[in-house]
């Protein structure tokens, strides 16, 4: 952005040619100044509007009454009491977010498990990696409604119980409060085993040779996976961890889309923190949103506190674990 | 005598010439028959190579696995050829057999009509139809893409090449925002799009989708990162400058990334039902759209209608899907490199 910055490039250091002629030098040296302050300040402007005010907007929201825009702390008070009353929106949505949360790190394990089997070539194991990666593709709405249209009572599922004879309760799955929440979980486990690419990507690059290796060395199967694969494969496994652990209190299921079958009475047992704030933010009243962001922010600023040390915290103890290059 | 023996001579040369034709196409097509046997035998050899390496332990577990996944198949594409199968049954015939419990009944008569009627009868209330959802998809992922693509790739390569003021700060808090997750801005993002007019308004598309930072950045950053600036050093003899060198031949080297991780970031937004749901709701999308539509048809008992319309949207995505699936996985395992 200045002329110092302009003459050094950081690789190669290609000093322009004729650097001597001090006209074209300059010419040069504008054209790069151009260049490089054209480039920033489209993303710069998106990140002080969209990322630092809207946060440091929030933050003054958790603190002032949503319509007279007086200070207060009656938003933290009144998050509070929803989180620790019995029976309180927010303490329900924390657990069942939690649940979610959890889920994910164990079907982040399950990938892992899915992917070694690919790796190691199972009988059709190139159709199973499309099969595995079809939910990344199909849309969310889709899936949702099939799934959601295969477990009705009146559908598929309830014909097999019925045939077993254990006829499902009329309400179905969804609208029944006490499964409505697993059920979702569980559609998240049957959709979730996208990341197993991901995994399989890396397990690709590992050399054979060293694998080989191993077994002149009589290392079996399991050795193998523990002493050799694992570790290999760590830096991919602890980067997707911790990519989990920034969703500790955003971790849900895709709940609006089951709404129409989660009848309303019961729809705040499967309440996750995330589909509440949608619900504050912009269901309450309507697409123009409800207005009504103050314990929205103030909840989120609580959250935020705890969440951040803690994935510092893991970060941390991941990069102790040394990385082996290969 | 000599005659005769020359001629028997010719005659045995011109047999053999006409039995070598036959016999060099006969071992020709041998051959190749022999190398598409070779081929499968090949991958059978590999096939029993695999299972042999296994021990018997070994290969109880990969049989149980493979029954798993095959379960898995079986679970995954199920529930569309069943959705298949009812989209062709007229409407009353479909209710009834949800009534009677006869869930996997065949329909009586196929009614083709709900594939033409997706076109016309699948509307949003506010009147987008299909076609015009189809077309609200369409801007709705190219746009952000194109703003995004160009952006992104100018903003990494910037601080990949150039040292200048203020660049290591810039890295830092692109850092600092891909680790802190901030819970509960929603409100304040909201209140600030509505605010600048961008809410119900194509330009949200374009505005909000210029990124800072994100794992696009990460692998445009990395990639410029390592790309020799030799490569450069041409144009500025040439008396070009630091947009012709971006342009003409560093976008360039970096294209197969850039398609790959466009083809990602397209499946994305044309599945997200969320952005057009709260941010531009006059124009649903197929992902909104169809969401929007789902309670009034289900609710009226098209079903059928609806399922219909589900497996006409997911043409798109799946063609894209099937042409481009390795470049596809490709791009997940760039992203996923040394995280």
């Amino acid at each position: 952005m200045n002329a110092e910055g302009n003459e050094v490039c950081e690789q190669g250091g290609v000093k322009p040619e004729n650097a001597g002629k001090p006209d074209k030098k300059r010419k040069i040296n504008v054209n790069r100044t151009l260049f490089i302050v054209s480039g920033l300040i489209l993303p710069i402007l998106s990140f002080l509007v969209f990322w630092l005010y809207v946060n440091f907007n929030s933050f003054l929201l958790a603190f002032q009454e949503p319509r007279t825009y007086e200070w207060t702390l009656n938003n933290f008070a009144q998050f509070w009491d929803e989180l620790t009353r019995e029976g309180g929106t927010i303490g329900i949505a924390l657990g069942n977010t939690l649940i979610y949360f959890a889920v994910g790190i164990i079907m982040l394990f399950l990938n892992l498990v899915a992917s070694y089997f690919l790796y190691k070539k199972i009988f059709m194991y190139k159709t199973f990696r499309i099969i595995f990666y079809l939910p990344a593709i199909i849309s969310a709405v889709v899936l949702t409604t099939v799934y959601a249209e295969f477990i009705k009572p009146q559908g598929p599922l309830g014909a097999i119980l019925k045939a077993m004879g254990i006829p499902m309760r009329p309400e179905g799955l969804l609208g029944d409060a006490a499964t409505a929440t697993w059920t979702i979980v569980i559609y998240t486990i049957w959709s979730g085993f996208t990341n197993m690419i991901l995994f399989h990507g890396s397990l690709a690059r590992i050399p054979g040779e060293i694998i080989e290796a191993a077994k002149l060395d009589g290392c079996g199967p399991f050795r193998e996976c523990i002493h050799i694969v694992f570790p290999l494969i760590l830096p991919m496994f602890s980067t997707m961890l911790i990519f989990n652990l920034t969703g500790l209190f955003t971790a849900s299921g895709p709940i609006l889309l089951f709404t129409p079958e989660i009848y309303e009475a019961t729809a705040y047992k499967t309440m996750t923190i995330s589909y509440w704030i949608f619900t504050q933010v912009y269901g309450m009243g309507g697409l123009g949103g409800s207005g009504y962001y103050g314990v929205v922010s103030a909840a989120g600023i609580c959250f935020t506190l705890v969440g951040v040390p803690i994935i510092l915290l893991v970060r941390k103890l991941l990069d102790k674990i040394p990385v082996v290059e290969y | 005598m000599s005659n005769l023996i020359s001629e028997n001579q010719s005659e045995k040369t011109g047999q053999s010439e006409k039995a070598s034709f036959f016999a060099r196409a006969r071992v020709a097509v041998k051959a190749w028959a022999s190398g598409v046997r070779n081929g499968q035998k090949e991958k059978l050899r590999e096939v029993r190579h695999r299972l042999k390496n296994r021990s018997k332990g070994e290969r109880v577990i990969f049989a149980i696995v493979f029954l798993l996944f095959l379960l898995y198949t079986v679970s995954m594409l199920y529930p569309f050829i069943w959705m298949f199968i009812n989209s062709f049954k007229p409407f009353t015939e479909f209710t009834l057999d949800m009534a009677n419990g006869e869930a996997f009944a065949f329909p009586d008569v196929w009614r083709g009509e709900n594939y033409t009627e997706v076109f016309s009868m699948i509307q949003t209330s506010d009147g987008t139809s299909f076609i015009g959802m189809t077309l609200n998809s369409i801007w709705q992922s190219v746009l952000p893409i194109l703003v995004s693509t160009v952006t992104g790739t100018w903003f990494a390569y910037i601080l990949s090449r150039f040292r200048f003021p203020g660049r290591n700060v810039i890295y830092a808090v692109i850092i600092f925002t891909m680790t802190v997750p901030v819970v509960g801005n929603t409100g304040g993002y909201f209140k600030l799009v509505y605010d600048l007019g961008l809410y119900n308004n194509p330009l949200f598309s374009v505005v909000t989708t210029i990124p800072f930072g994100g794992l696009a950045f990460m692998v445009y950053y990395g990639f410029f990162k390592n790309i020799p600036h030799s490569y450069a050093e041409a144009v500025y003899i040439d008396g070009g400058g630091e947009f012709t060198v971006f342009f003409r031949i560093m976008l360039p080297q970096a294209k197969p990334m850039i398609v790959a991780l466009a083809i990602t970031s397209f499946v994305g937004t044309w599945n997200d039902y969320m952005t057009p749901l709260l941010y531009l709701p006059s124009y649903s999308t197929i992902a909104s759209g169809m969401y929007l539509v789902k309670n009034t048809l289900i609710r009226t008992g098209k079903n059928p209608l609806y399922y219909a319309g589900i497996l006409v949207s997911m043409i798109p995505v799946l063609t894209i899907f099937l042409c481009f699936s390795n470049k596809m996985m490709e791009s997940m395992s760039i992203g996923g490199l040394k995280g």
